[in-house]
């Protein structure tokens, strides 16, 4: 019984190894191997069908987001259209496809929005936080780890220092200090941001403090990759034609660690996601009148006891887990294809 | 060894203070001083009166030479008073708010660890079968979930559909007596709360033991232990799981700070008086002490942990050696 | 099978903890409450947190009876031109410029630890009142007291140096406290004159000590002796829970019956989450609820869920949300808008659906149109509804020279060469019912051309002096919403009512000083936020304050009634309602009339009626 055990994943394992095309590059035998990763392939599906969706939000839904219809508040899901839903629902246009004006089928909010294309215009929010967050939050801890990892000795320790203290500043209150200082308008610095940014304040504010929180962890990650390939060869033959810090830093070091970069994003997407809802539910992050899934959300709570008043909970925070499950399949599988150490074990 | 020891515990005293030098800066930033409430329902309070106030109260001191005052008070023992209770800072956050906050991270903490370990166990020996993948994808589920929502619908379904058969937040009934309906009422408002809590917990822990369980069978003295006709039950509890355990006993001892402040969704959701809404209501409302005693507090666990698991790594990998 | 075992205990537990406990089996309450007081002190606080809960273990000098009607509570009788207590001194115009009023507590009257109530507490609380280092809340009431006089041990004299004609208001909030006006001296006399003394020593460390021994003193944080005038006593407090307190049997005012018959313990559980909130109610463990936490819900929503198991009260409040405009001519973005015409606030206020508007954030809440509320003096329910009128609004906004050239949906205008669009900002707190306002609002006004750019921002930001009196430079530069008590200067003294008038024309000889105007020259301070200056509502309101006769009161305050609600300096929205959710059998826990403003008076008579206890409210 245990040796077929152990030989049967043996087996599998063997199987399951791809075969590596003679001239193949490392991304097409990535982009491969993450095609064979089902789940990934599906999350990847779905996740540029929300993107989409999100993109396109204002044009694929008969409402305007913000309309209300304070005689039909908290409407039950159906895909059927009241009798005189036109004059009463006052939409933007009568039909998109299947559509049809009138007809709400995750339901109505607490002032007689449509839930649907709150989900989707909230989606634009939380996806454009969620990846431009991680994109540039992993960007400046990779810049910052390479630079610590090859300069090495007084530059490393102080980087070292920083991000030890950093992380050791309980994240989630300094989160709220922050966000908390910059929104007030009392503070002369919020003061300033609003006059430069206005509206879209909130939006930058959260970007930016979260990007300010989560670029640790890939500093950490990218300093351990350039202090383990350091030493190997190719760099130290880029030394002896010398080749400049910088050149090689950028364009030997960077390149060879840019698949555990790539991952990271991924995965800090999701977890940019969760804080930006999870600031909005506490009220700091997005304000209404803009929505969000988080300060939906942050809404919902009270009408929990009301008929039909679950509904306003229970799609935004679904669309979250579907959006956040989406990009860990996602960059699980990546993680799979693009490092070949991790194949099998995750 | 030792001389590392000491080191590493002497620089944890001058990141403490530059954590608390940043923490109160911050904070102070914050407009609003309790002379406002009285400036607003006098209409006879004339500036005289605010900056003689102010100055009574050292409120006008800018905000470095406050902190050093601060800093003075603290080193001996005095943490101020809480703007809010009027109770001494120290004593509102110890006694009243961080033994609730233990007991649901330490329940949940228990919880994970419990169902954790097997899983991810489990599902490493029956990788890539029926098992694994259920276990995978609920893993994902669990970590992708975000905890509010999560709470927030557990309170739908069992406190609302089913008509206060659990008790949708709170800390305990006043008025309970008797050892057991006290347990009782105890356990019925901590079920929901920890179980949201623990749901990112155990899904992370699985998939954590799952891949180290998975790097452990394939090591050396894994295949050497069954070569030498070992049963399989005793090659894999025996050596692999005593081996496997470390890393998650390591990541264990790093989420445990987190818990502490970082529950404050859970919290505000359950209506759970812990450390982590206490931080939260203490910034909104500038309760400046409560809000310095509990980030550092946490700050120096943080930093107290991660010490802990070097040196837990160190004593158990004869191959790490600090100098 | 341990796993069996261990599930079987699980469900024991649970089951052990769903004992039901109070209620009418053991003649207890459990009243449910959102908002947790910091202290115990009786100069210092917040009104909604703690007037509930120092009214169930406090009485003041008069109180409310069944009917309506004044009764005295702590004094022997009330205070009359009659019974010699009130003196005036009337002017030449036959107006009232000094009085002076005498009080006598009952002989009968006793603080919860026996020790008897004496004048000596009321000239000790004054004190502790007018030391100016002291944190007190508001100096309002306290400020038109000229002097207290002690006559003899139960026996004192107030001399008012400005008129104020509820002298012996409901609550007894004559000033000397902000809570309850008589505290006693043998508790907080030892701890003021420590307090007094460490800060003399060491002025460096004043609010350290005060936060410290002052509002953290025990008497004050519940961890030593709480004492009080009222019908129960305290008992221990539990924060962040709860607070008891326990029935006292030497009280001197009874409701029919035998005192077993009602309540003979009180529990008040603090929870922040509404929809907890309201699970325990469903599951029995709340009896009831005070009149704060269950703001904004939906009446008919609650009837559903809890059935004839509970009773859902709606009461008009006495506290009337509205707009405060930016007037002041200093702040170019509100002066661009045309703020300080009143065409404009007339044209705003026509295009707000206040009925709808009410209906769905605030249910139960009815259409204000005055600045006081039925029940005051003089309310006068005939004025102007300004009822909802598009087309209005729209003639109005184009008198003015607003029009939407550009075809953007919002109204421009030009003013030397400068082009200036119609953006309104719109702040308020983060409440639920307040955000759901500005959405509505936006909507509203987006219909006549309007932008209302919506702001929710923290109670401690909005109401800092820093951010509200600041009008005049702009910080908030529109409209600022939130609610105040009806009223003109009546108790309880609430540092938010009465902010239309300027200046209070009360020096001999008159000066010109707009004292309640936020302005450089008075440093900021006063409570007319908006910057409104009319001379004649100031003096039709010195007049009113003046004349005690109630009917010529009444007609002044007519005339003011009607300025207001043709200037329009505030839009008033609703007099919100309030939600007090009781179970079915709870007696005598309700308002009774609006002016008394809480149900927490009377604790004397609250009791189940399966106990024997009988229903006089």
């Amino acid at each position: 019984m245990t040796d077929t055990t152990r030989t049967r994943s043996k087996q599998v394992e063997v199987e399951n190894e791809l075969q590596t095309h003679p001239g193949e590059s490392q991304w097409r035998y990535a982009w491969r191997s993450f095609r064979r990763h089902r789940l990934a392939m599906a999350a990847g599906v779905v996740l540029v069908i929300l993107i989409l969706g999100a993109i396109f939000a204002p044009w694929l839904t008969p409402y305007d987001y913000a309309r209300q219809n304070r005689s039909n508040m908290f409407g039950s899901p159906s895909l059927r259209v009241a009798a005189d839903a036109q004059t009463i629902d006052k939409c933007a246009r009568p039909q998109v496809l299947w559509w049809r004006c009138g007809a709400h089928p995750f339901g109505t909010d607490d002032l007689g929005r449509d839930i649907l294309t709150r989900v989707l215009h909230g989606g634009r929010v939380s996806l454009l936080v969620g990846f431009s967050a991680a994109f540039i939050s992993t960007l400046l801890g990779s810049l910052i780890g390479a630079i610590a990892g090859y300069w090495g000795r007084a530059v490393d320790a102080f980087a070292s220092r920083l991000i030890e203290i950093m992380l050791s500043i309980p994240q989630l209150p300094l989160l709220l200090i922050l966000v908390g200082l910059l929104a007030n308008p009392g503070v002369r610095f919020g003061a300033m941001l609003t006059g430069v940014l206005g509206d879209s304040k909130n939006i930058v504010i959260i970007i930016v403090v979260i990007i300010l929180l989560s670029w640790m962890s890939t500093a950490r990650l990218v300093r351990g990759q350039i202090i383990a390939l350091r030493e190997r060869d190719f760099v130290e033959a880029a030394r002896a034609i010398g080749a400049s810090r910088m050149r090689i830093v950028f364009r030997h070091l960077l390149p060879n660690v840019a698949s555990v970069i790539i991952v990271q994003a991924t995965l800090m997407t999701g977890e940019a996601i969760l804080i930006e809802s999870g600031l909005s539910f506490l009220g700091l992050g997005i304000q209404p009148p803009a929505v969000s899934w988080g300060n939906m959300l942050s809404r919902a709570q009270g009408f929990l006891y009301y008929p039909n008043g679950v509904y306003t909970a229970l799609f935004p925070g679904l669309f979250i887990l579907l959006t956040v499950l989406c990009v860990n399949f996602v960059g699980d599988g990546l993680r799979d294809a693009l490092d070949p150490r991790y194949h099998g074990r995750a | 060894m030792a001389t590392y020891l000491v080191r590493r515990v002497l620089q944890l005293i001058p990141t403490l203070f530059v954590i608390s030098l940043l923490l109160f800066g911050l904070l102070a930033m914050k407009p609003g001083d309790p002379i406002d409430e009285m400036r607003r329902g006098n209409p006879g309070f004339t500036q005289a009166d605010y900056d003689r106030l102010r100055e009574f109260y050292g409120l006008d001191k800018p905000w470095y030479v406050q902190y050093w005052r601060w800093l003075g008070r603290v080193v001996h023992g005095d943490f101020g008073t809480s703007r809010q209770f009027g109770r001494p800072a120290a004593e509102y956050v110890f006694k009243y708010r961080l033994p609730n906050t233990v007991l649901l991270s330490g329940l949940s903490l228990l919880l994970s660890f419990s169902v954790a370990v097997p899983a991810g166990v489990w599902s490493a020996l029956r990788q890539r079968g029926f098992v694994d993948y259920t276990i995978t994808v609920v893993s994902f589920v669990g970590v992708s979930i975000p905890i509010f929502w999560m709470g927030i619908m557990l309170i739908y379904i069992f406190a609302v559909q089913f008509r206060g058969f659990l008790p949708a937040g709170g800390l305990a009934t006043p008025g309970v007596t008797g050892t057991w309906p006290i347990l009782g009422d105890r356990l019925r408002h901590l079920l929901l709360p920890v179980l949201a809590l623990s749901s990112l917990q155990v899904a992370q822990w699985t998939r954590f033991m799952r891949s180290s369980m998975l790097e452990t069978i394939q090591l050396d003295f894994v295949v050497t232990a069954r070569s030498k006709g070992l049963s399989e039950r005793q090659v894999i509890f025996k050596h692999a799981l005593r081996n496997a355990i470390l890393p998650l006993i390591t990541l264990m001892g790093l989420n445990v700070p987190a818990l502490f402040s970082g529950a404050i969704l859970t919290e505000t959701v359950f209506n759970w008086p812990g450390m982590g809404r206490a931080i939260y209501d203490a910034i909104l409302v500038n309760d400046f002490n409560v809000a310095m005693v509990s980030l550092m507090f946490i700050s120096l666990l943080v930093l107290l942990f991660n010490l802990l698991t070097d040196i837990a790594y160190a004593l158990v990998d004869p191959r790490i050696r600090y100098g | 099978m341990r796993y069996r075992m261990s599930v079987v205990v699980l469900g024991i537990l649970l089951a052990a903890g769903l004992a039901v406990l109070g209620g009418p089996a053991s003649n207890n309450l459990v009243i449910g409450a959102s908002q947790e007081p910091s202290n115990l002190c009786p100069w210092e606080g917040a009104a909604d947190t703690k007037e509930n809960l120092m009214g169930i273990f406090n009485v003041g000098l008069t109180y409310i009876d069944s009917s309506g009607v004044l009764q005295p509570g702590l004094a022997t009788e009330i205070p009359t031109e009659s019974n010699g207590r009130l003196v005036v001194v009337r002017d030449a115009t036959g107006q009232v410029t000094r009085q002076q009023v005498v009080w006598t507590i009952r002989e009968d009257a006793y603080w919860s630890d026996g020790v008897p109530i004496t004048s000596d507490d009321a000239i000790f609380t004054f004190k502790v009142q007018n030391t100016q280092e002291m944190m007190v809340t508001t100096r309002a009431f306290s400020n038109l007291v000229e002097e207290i006089v002690k006559i003899d041990d139960k026996t004192f004299r107030i001399t008012y140096g400005t008129p104020n004609l509820f002298y012996s208001s409901v609550g007894g909030s004559i000033g000397l406290a902000r809570f309850y006006d008589i505290a006693p001296k043998h508790i907080w006399g030892p701890v003021y004159d420590q307090v007094m003394a460490q800060i003399a020593a060491k002025p460096e460390n004043a609010s350290t000590i005060i936060e410290g021994q002052f509002l953290g003193a025990p008497s004050s944080t519940g961890t030593g002796a709480v004492v009080g005038s009222g019908a129960f006593k305290f008992v221990e407090w539990q924060i962040n829970q709860f607070i008891r307190f326990a029935r006292r049997a030497d009280f001197f005012l009874a409701a029919p019956g035998p005192a077993s018959n009602y309540l003979q313990e009180i529990t008040v559980r603090y929870i922040v989450a509404q929809p907890t909130l309201l699970s325990g109610i469903m599951a029995g463990e709340i009896e009831a609820c005070d009149d704060i936490s269950l703001a904004g819900m939906e009446p008919a929503v609650l009837r559903a869920q809890l059935g004839s198991q509970a009773v859902v009260e709606v009461t008009a409040s006495g506290f009337i949300e509205k707009l405060n405009f930016n007037l002041f001519p200093s702040c170019q973005v509100a002066a661009d808008l045309l703020l300080g015409d009143k065409r404009t606030r007339q044209a705003i206020i026509q295009a707000i659906d206040r009925d709808d508007l009410a209906r769905t954030v605030y249910p139960g809440a009815t259409v204000s149109n005055s600045f006081l509320v039925d029940g005051d003096i003089g309310f006068d329910a005939a004025l102007n509804p300004w009822p909802y009128n598009l087309a209005a609004a729209r003639t109005l906004l184009a008198d003015l020279g607003w029009a939407d050239s550009d075809g953007d949906g919002t109204l421009e205008r030009t003013v030397g060469g400068r082009a200036i669009e119609f953006r309104l900002h719109w702040v308020a707190t983060t409440a639920d019912f307040r955000i759901r306002t500005g959405e509505i609002l936006q909507e509203m006004l987006a219909d006549v051309g309007i932008k209302l750019e919506v702001e929710n921002l923290p109670g401690s930001v909005v109401f800092s002096s820093e951010y509200l009196n600041h009008g005049s430079e702009c910080t908030w530069r529109g409209i600022v919403e939130y609610a105040e008590a009806g009223g003109i200067g009546q108790a309880p003294a609430d540092p938010l009512s009465n902010e239309l008038w300027a200046n209070d024309l009360l020096e001999v000889p008159v000066d010109a000083e707009l004292e309640n105007t936020p302005l450089p020259e008075n440093s900021f301070g006063g409570t007319n936020i908006m910057g409104w200056v009319s001379a004649e509502f100031d003096q039709l309101r010195a007049d009113a304050l003046r004349e005690f006769d109630p009917d010529k009161r009444s007609a002044i305050v007519k005339l003011m009634q009607q300025l207001y609600n043709e200037e329009l300096p505030t839009v008033p929205l609703y007099d919100r309602s309030e939600i007090v959710v009781k179970m079915a059998g709870l007696v005598n826990y309700t308002k009774g009339t609006a002016a008394a403003r809480t149900q927490f008076w009377n604790t004397w008579e609250w009791g189940w009626a399966q106990n024997g206890a009988v229903a006089v409210r």
